[in-house]
C-alpha cells in the first residue's frame, strides 16, 4: 500500500483549507521501521520523534513486533494523535472499526488485546484519503477539547500513582512480560516459573494475569510495567502484545530490564528461496539492539540461572549497573524520552483557571443559554441539578479570583494575560447573575466595577492600535 | 483562533448579564464588538468552524435586546427597537440558514416573524396584511421544526419553544402540546422565562387574532415556577 503517498496528500490537500493541518509539512517525515531498529542513534532519533510527531501513521498490517514497539514508546510519550492502519482487513461496514471486529483475516484473538480497543483504520485506496483525513481532523479536535482523549493505551495508566502496597510487594515479586499461548503457558507453569523464583531469591513472577490489583487489567498492567523495578521480558513467540508493552517499558522506567527468548525463536528462518522474509530482518535487528538471553525450553537452567542472579544483585539505586550484553545502554530509551517528552503539553501544568474553566464547561458546555441540554449524566435529579450549578458558579469564583491574583502582582505576564483576565469576569459575572446570594451579589458588583473601569482603557487601546 | 471564540463568548455573556438588568446599551455594545471579532476571524484565510453559528447567535441576541428594550418604550421610539430587532434576526437568519445539521437552529427564523408580528398583529391575519409572505414562512418554519424535533433537535428545548410558538402564531389546535413536550424535557428556569418574554409581548398585541396565547403564557408561567 502507498501510505506516505497518501498520507502526503492527505496533508497537501487539507494545508491551507483547515487549520489543524497548516502547521504540518506537507511531506510526512518516513520512518522505515527496520531503520528505526538498526543502531543505537537511529534508536534514540526514533523515540525522539515519537515525542515530537503532532501526528503519527502507523503501519500495523501483521502486528510486526518492532512496530507495536514503537507505537508502546509512543503510547507512554503522546497522548494523540495516533492513527493505526492496516493493509488486511479488520472487516467492514465501517471504513475505521475497533479491533474487536470479526474479520476473516484477523480473528479477534489473535489481535493484540494492547490494540483491541484502538480505531484501526482499513487501507482502502478508495476511500483512504478521506478516511485518514477524517480520522486525523477527529483525533485533532478531540484531543484539543477533551483532557482524557486517548488513542493508544497506556499514557494515563502510567502515570498513575504508585500503588499503597509498593514498597512490600516490589520487594519480593517481578513483573513477567510473555506470551499466553497454551504451549507457553504450560512451559511457564512447569519449567519457567521456579527457575525463576529459585535463581532471583524466591521472588514472585507476576505475569498480567496475576496481578491482584482492583483496577481494569489494562491500567493495572501498564500501572505495574512502570512502577516494578524488575522486569522479566520472555520474547519468545514474537508477541505483539509482549512487544508493545516492552515499548512501554522502555519508556517509562529507568530499570533495566532482562529479556529472554528461546532458541527455535532467536535462530534466522530462511523461506525456501534462501531469502530472509522482512520480519526476520526485523527481529535480528531488534536481536542486536536489545539483546536479550537466549534459553533452550528443554534445559533453561543452563543460559538462565547465572543472568537470573545477577540481575536479582544489580542494585536498583544505580542505573548504571546493568547485565545487558547488548548495544543499548541501560535506561537509554527512558533518558531519551525524558528529554523528548514535550512536558509543556503535560496536563499537569495547567493554569488553576484553566483547570476550573474547562472543569465548569464539562457540567454546563461552554454556552449553557445556547445548548441547555444537560451534560452530566443524572442531573436530572433535581437535588444533583442544583449542586452542579452551584459548582459552576464556584468554580468560575476560584478561577477569577486566581486571575485577580495573579493580575494583582503587576508583572508583565500577568499584563499580558488581561484579555483573558476580562473574560473571565465576564463569564464569572454572568454567572453569578442566576444568584440572589448576598455573597454573590457583591462579587457580581465588584466584577461589573472592574469591567467599567477596563472598558475605556481596551476602547482607547484598541484605537491606538488601529491608527498604528 | 480558539482565543476569539472565548472572547466572544465572553462578550456574549456580558450582553446577556446586562441584557438581564436592561442594560441595553452596555449590552449592545459588547455584541457589537463580538461582531467586530467575528468579521476580523472571517477575513482570515482558514475561518474556524465556530464562526456562522457564532455570527448567527450574536445576531439573534442583539434581536433580542433590541426588542425587549422597544417592548420597554411606547410609540416611535418602540417602533424603531423593533424594527431594529427584526434586521438583527433576519442578518441572523441569514446565517443560521448555513449552520450544518449538527448546530441546527431556528432562534432566528422564528423570532424574526415575532418580530412582525409585534411591529403589526394584523400580519397574522389571513392575507398577511403587510407581510403576504408571512403564512407561507411559518408554514416553512413549522415544516423545519418538526422535522428537527425528530431528528437531531429531540432534545433541544428551544426546539419546542421555537414550535410552540410558530404553532400559535399559526393556530394551530394543538400548539400547547410542544410545551407539554418541553416540560418532559425538565429544562432549566431560563428557558422558560425567555420564551416568556416572547410569549407575553404577543399575548398582548395578538390574543384576540390567536386567543390560545392566553392560556400558553399561563401555562408556562406554572412552569417556571415549578423548574425555580
Amino acid at each position: 500500500m502507498d501510505l506516505v503517498g497518501q498520507v502526503a496528500g492527505v496533508l497537501t490537500g487539507f494545508h491551507s483549507g483547515e487549520l489543524q493541518f497548516r502547521g504540518l509539512h506537507k511531506d510526512p517525515v518516513v520512518i522505515p521501521v527496520l531503520e528505526a531498529v538498526k543502531s543505537v542513534e537511529n534508536w534514540a532519533t526514533t523515540v525522539d520523534a515519537l515525542a515530537r510527531a503532532d501526528y503519527l501513521i502507523a503501519d500495523v498490517t501483521s502486528f510486526e513486533a518492532a512496530v507495536m514497539l514503537l507505537l508502546g514508546v509512543r503510547s507512554v510519550l503522546r497522548r494523540g494523535v495516533t492513527i493505526s492502519v492496516t493493509a488486511k482487513s479488520p472487516e467492514v461496514s465501517s471504513p475505521s472499526v475497533p479491533f474487536t471486529a470479526k474479520s476473516p483475516e484477523v480473528s479477534p484473538s489473535s489481535v493484540p488485546f494492547n490494540v483491541r480497543e484502538t480505531r484501526v483504520i482499513k487501507f482502502d485506496p478508495a476511500t483512504f484519503y478521506d478516511d485518514l483525513h477524517l480520522a486525523m481532523a477527529e483525533g485533532a479536535a478531540n484531543l484539543a477539547r477533551d483532557p482524557n482523549y486517548l488513542d493508544l493505551p497506556a499514557y494515563q495508566a502510567v502515570r498513575a500513582p504508585r500503588p499503597e502496597n509498593w514498597a512490600e510487594n516490589d520487594a519480593k515479586s517481578l513483573l513477567v512480560l510473555c506470551s499466553f499461548s497454551p504451549d507457553y503457558s504450560e512451559f511457564y507453569w512447569k519449567e519457567l516459573r521456579s527457575i525463576i523464583r529459585g535463581y532471583t531469591g524466591n521472588m514472585i513472577p507476576m505475569r498480567m494475569l496475576d496481578l491482584t490489583s482492583p483496577r481494569l487489567v489494562g491500567q493495572a498492567l501498564y500501572e505495574q510495567v512502570r512502577w516494578s523495578s524488575r522486569c522479566l521480558v520472555d520474547w519468545t513467540g514474537w508477541r505483539a502484545n509482549v512487544f508493545f508493552e516492552l515499548g512501554v517499558r522502555l519508556a517509562c522506567s529507568e530499570h533495566d530490564l532482562l529479556c529472554i527468548i528461546q532458541q527455535r525463536d532467536a535462530s534466522a528462518n530462511p523461506g525456501p528461496t534462501g531469502q530472509q522474509p522482512v520480519w526476520l530482518d526485523q527481529h535480528d535487528l531488534l536481536r542486536q539492539l536489545l539483546g536479550p538471553v537466549v534459553y533452550e525450553p528443554a534445559d533453561p537452567r543452563d543460559a538462565l540461572k547465572s543472568v537470573l542472579e545477577s540481575w536479582s544483585k544489580l542494585s536498583l539505586l544505580s542505573n548504571s549497573e546493568t547485565l545487558s550484553q547488548h548495544p543499548l545502554p541501560s535506561a537509554a530509551t527512558f533518558k531519551t524520552a525524558q528529554a523528548s517528552f514535550i512536558w509543556q503539553q503535560d496536563s499537569m501544568l495547567t493554569s488553576p483557571h484553566m483547570e476550573l474553566r474547562e472543569a465548569a464547561e464539562l457540567i454546563f458546555g461552554k454556552d449553557q443559554e445556547r445548548r441547555p441540554e444537560r451534560l452530566v449524566l443524572f442531573a436530572d435529579n433535581e437535588q444533583f441539578d442544583v449542586e452542579l450549578s452551584a459548582a459552576v458558579r464556584g468554580k468560575w469564583i476560584a478561577a477569577w479570583l486566581y486571575l485577580k491574583y495573579l493580575y494583582s502582582a503587576n508583572s508583565t505576564s500577568a499584563q499580558n494575560n488581561e484579555t483573558e483576565l476580562i473574560a473571565v469576569a465576564r463569564l464569572t459575572e454572568y454567572t453569578l447573575s442566576s444568584s440572589d446570594d448576598p455573597r454573590h451579589v457583591q462579587l457580581r458588583k465588584e466584577i461589573r466595577s472592574f469591567l467599567r473601569t477596563r472598558r475605556p482603557q481596551r476602547r482607547a487601546r484598541e484605537g491606538g492600535s488601529n491608527s498604528g | 483562533m480558539d482565543e476569539d471564540l472565548d472572547q466572544v463568548l465572553a462578550l456574549k455573556a456580558s450582553a446577556k448579564s446586562a441584557r438581564d438588568d436592561s442594560e441595553w446599551k452596555e449590552a449592545l455594545s459588547d455584541l457589537n464588538e463580538a461582531i467586530n471579532l467575528l468579521r476580523m476571524a472571517e477575513a482570515s484565510p482558514t475561518s474556524p468552524g465556530w464562526l456562522v453559528s457564532e455570527f448567527a447567535d450574536v445576531y439573534g441576541l442583539m434581536g433580542g435586546v433590541e426588542k425587549r428594550w422597544g417592548l420597554s418604550l411606547s410609540d416611535q421610539e418602540r417602533q424603531r427597537h423593533l424594527k431594529a430587532s427584526v434586521e438583527a434576526y433576519d442578518q441572523g437568519f441569514d446565517y443560521e440558514q448555513k449552520l450544518q445539521a449538527g448546530d441546527a437552529n431556528t432562534y432566528n427564523r422564528v423570532n424574526r416573524l415575532v418580530g412582525r408580528v409585534l411591529l403589526n398583529a394584523q400580519v397574522l391575519k389571513k392575507d398577511g396584511g403587510a407581510v403576504p409572505e408571512m403564512a407561507d414562512d411559518l408554514r416553512r418554519a413549522e415544516e423545519i421544526v418538526i422535522q428537527e424535533t425528530r431528528t437531531v433537535r429531540q432534545k433541544d428545548p428551544w426546539a419546542y419553544c421555537d414550535l410552540g410558538i410558530i404553532q400559535l402564531l399559526r393556530g394551530e389546535p394543538d400548539a400547547l402540546s410542544a410545551f407539554q413536550k418541553l416540560d418532559q424535557l425538565r429544562p432549566p428556569a431560563f428557558v422558560y422565562e425567555s420564551t416568556l418574554t416572547t410569549l407575553q409581548p404577543l399575548c398582548e398585541v395578538a390574543s384576540e387574532l390567536r386567543p390560545d396565547l392566553v392560556q400558553a403564557v399561563a401555562q408556562l408561567q406554572r412552569s417556571a415556577k415549578r423548574s425555580r
